[in-house]
């Protein structure tokens, strides 16, 4: 399996090649910071979870008999633990030749993977892949998607990176990609046919 | 070469004249090398978003609500998170601004200086001065108008309206009439000549359109000539009288209601007659009385606001607004039409001469080349001019002129220009040539090997 990050500016994107599959990787831009030390690391995504143990500790002689209060605590700590443990680590677009796409959303700690949610297009209903711009806001944003014609002619769009929402450069890169390696395959065996 | 946002309220999908004024000037600049973008607001449900439109016309459609026939609410701040996120994507470097009674355009204009943008303004329609929604409307758009660098009117007498209203300097309003494609309104095939006239009526069926004087008329006209029949075409709240107008005087065989037109039927319609008759209470420019020439008709107008000016006089007929004169104006064009005197074909290959798009968008281009070598004024001019205003007026858009910027400090802070996704790859007008042509050679290639294999 061979890795290559083939856009400087954007170190967060990489490209994991191997024999039956080719996934193109993006990673939470805010997790990745090339050229810190791993004690920094730790330290960055811990110092914060380090302070709920203090506040509880101060608080706790003032609130231990109130018991809506400690239910209150006790909601709140689950509910940033719950937060803390489903961030995006890194998402991605793998594309399985002759057989479609798959987008890929994995979470959990920094370093620990927790979870993982697939969502796979079959390339026989897979119409087109392309760029398109959105409204997001105030902001306007570009994302790459999917349509998808089911049998019974319904449009839907599958938008990849939902998530991190990259930018350009790195949809463009994934968007020559997918056309040369899946679209362009299929439009050059039905032309050596003829 | 450059980069202009078109931006009003009223656009496509709905359909009208100013609509198509913006699509077939935005087609034509385009045409002539710039880049082109239109902004207007959304039409629920899903007409929100970035959609694209034939020739390489981006639309953008922003999330804002309207409150009446396509108008959205003048409140000054609403739209400048977008209009600034577009601005600063497209690298816009002009906006050109539609419609008076449009809110959109009107913030535009006032929030263009924030990010270095020019700003011109076409107006399209003619305006009371005595009536409280006059009164309103002028007051707005003199505020907008107090800075705009250059102002567009369709007609002379549009410019005098225009100027009036909003207490503009007169050398900065220029005159740029509209067009018609005029190979879209051929006149029918020569028929000889036949026993009944038809009068054609097409128009949206409102009280600034006269209907109430064509209520009045039809009757009259049909008494007096018996040969006459009337089809109208169109919609709107006053059909209602017209219909009623029909029951009490028994004329359900001579006027024929088509209903609602699209816009691509027009001709079809118009060619069913000889004379075209428009009774517009105002009527800054009069599109449909061109179409009407174009495609051979006669016409019978009123004689209000910018008509006089379109038409060579021995095309039109002019009348007064009052029912007697419209009914001496209508049979003198009867006269005429029956003795043969006019020649639909001529008539149109002179309509072809007068109008032409593709003029229109090379004196826009003048007018937007005069305004980007002018020099912007300093924003201590920009708020004096705002404070002269009025007593009370000046002084609010004033503070309205100061927010603005405060909101957008805060919008540098809140969306940075870095987090903007700016446009890197527009349409390509040559690229797009060259696939089509190595397409149709590959195309031709494949048809070629099949035929000699088989």
């Amino acid at each position: 399996m061979r890795r290559t990050c083939p856009l400087l500016d954007h170190p967060e994107f990489s490209i994991l090649d191997s024999a039956g599959w080719r996934e193109y990787r993006v990673e939470n831009p805010r997790l990745v910071h090339p050229g810190r030390s791993h004690v920094r690391k730790l330290l960055g995504w811990f110092w914060l979870d380090a302070t709920i143990p203090l506040l509880i500790a101060l608080f706790w002689d003032s609130v231990s008999d109130n018991r809506a209060a400690i239910a209150c605590i006790a909601a709140t700590v689950l509910v940033y633990a719950y937060v803390r443990c489903t961030q995006v680590l890194w998402e991605s677009v793998v594309v399985l030749p002759s057989l479609g796409l798959q987008f890929e959303t994995h979470r959990g700690l920094p370093s620990i993977p927790l979870t993982v949610s697939r969502n796979f297009i079959p390339l026989s209903s897979m119409q087109d892949f392309i760029i398109n711009e959105g409204l997001r806001g105030w902001n306007v944003r570009y994302y790459l998607a999917a349509i998808q014609r089911s049998r019974r002619d319904a449009i839907s769009l599958d938008v990849a990176y939902e998530n991190i929402l990259p930018r350009f450069p790195v949809l463009l890169e994934v968007y020559h990609g997918v056309h040369e390696t899946l679209l362009d395959e299929s439009h050059i065996d039905s032309r050596s046919d003829t | 070469m450059t980069m202009i946002a078109m931006i009003c309220d009223f656009f496509h999908p709905n359909v009208g004249g100013v609509e198509n004024h913006i699509y077939m000037l935005s087609a034509n600049l385009i045409r002539r090398g710039h880049k082109v973008i239109v902004i207007t607001h959304s039409h629920p449900p899903d007409r929100v978003g970035i959609r694209w439109l034939l020739p390489s016309l981006k639309v953008y459609y922003v999330p804002l609500v309207t409150i009446a026939s396509s108008a959205t609410l003048p409140d000054f701040l609403a739209f400048l998170p977008y209009l600034r996120t577009i601005v600063l994507r497209e690298g816009i470097q002009l906006i050109h601004a539609h419609a008076s009674l449009s809110a959109l355009a009107h913030e535009g204009i006032l929030h263009a200086h924030l990010m270095g943008v020019r700003t011109v303004f076409t107006d399209h329609s003619l305006f009371g001065f005595d009536d409280a929604a006059s009164i309103l409307t002028n007051k707005l758009l003199e505020a907008a108008l107090r800075n705009v660098d250059a102002t567009i009117c369709v007609s002379h007498t549009g410019r005098e309206n225009t100027v009036l209203r909003a207490r503009l300097l007169p050398h900065s309003a220029y005159v740029i009439p509209n067009a018609l494609v005029a190979d879209q309104f051929k006149p029918g095939p020569i028929t000889g000549p036949t026993a009944t006239v038809t009068i054609v009526v097409i128009s949206r069926l409102a009280y600034r359109k006269g209907i109430d004087l064509l209520v009045a008329t039809a009757p009259r006209i049909c008494a007096l000539f018996p040969n006459v029949r009337f089809v109208i075409g169109g919609d709107g709240p006053k059909l209602i009288d017209l219909l009623q107008m029909r029951e009490k005087h028994m004329l359900q065989d001579r006027i024929e209601m088509l209903g609602p037109v699209r816009h691509s039927d027009v001709r079809d319609v118009l060619v069913r007659g000889t004379i075209f008759m428009n009774t517009s209470l105002t009527e800054s420019f009069g599109i449909a009385i061109l179409e009407a020439a174009c495609a051979g008709l006669y016409v019978v107008s009123t004689r209000v606001g910018g008509v006089p000016e379109i038409l060579p006089e021995d095309m039109i007929s002019f009348a007064n607004p009052d029912e007697d004169d419209v009914v001496r104006a209508m049979s003198e064009a009867i006269q005429i039409v029956s003795a043969g005197k006019h020649d639909p074909l001529r008539a149109h290959q002179r309509v072809k001469g007068f109008y032409d798009w593709s003029e229109i968008a090379e004196r826009t281009e003048k007018v937007y080349e005069a305004v980007l070598h002018s020099r912007p004024p300093d924003f201590w001019t920009r708020m004096n001019r705002t404070l002269d205003l009025g007593r009370f007026v000046g002084p609010i858009f004033a503070i309205i002129l100061v927010v603005g910027c405060l909101f957008f400090m805060f919008l540098e802070w809140w969306l940075p220009e870095s987090e903007i996704d700016k446009v890197q790859r527009h349409w390509d007008q040559d690229r797009f040539v060259k696939l089509v042509e190595e397409s149709e050679r590959r195309s031709a290639q494949e048809h070629h090997t099949t035929l000699t294999s088989t």
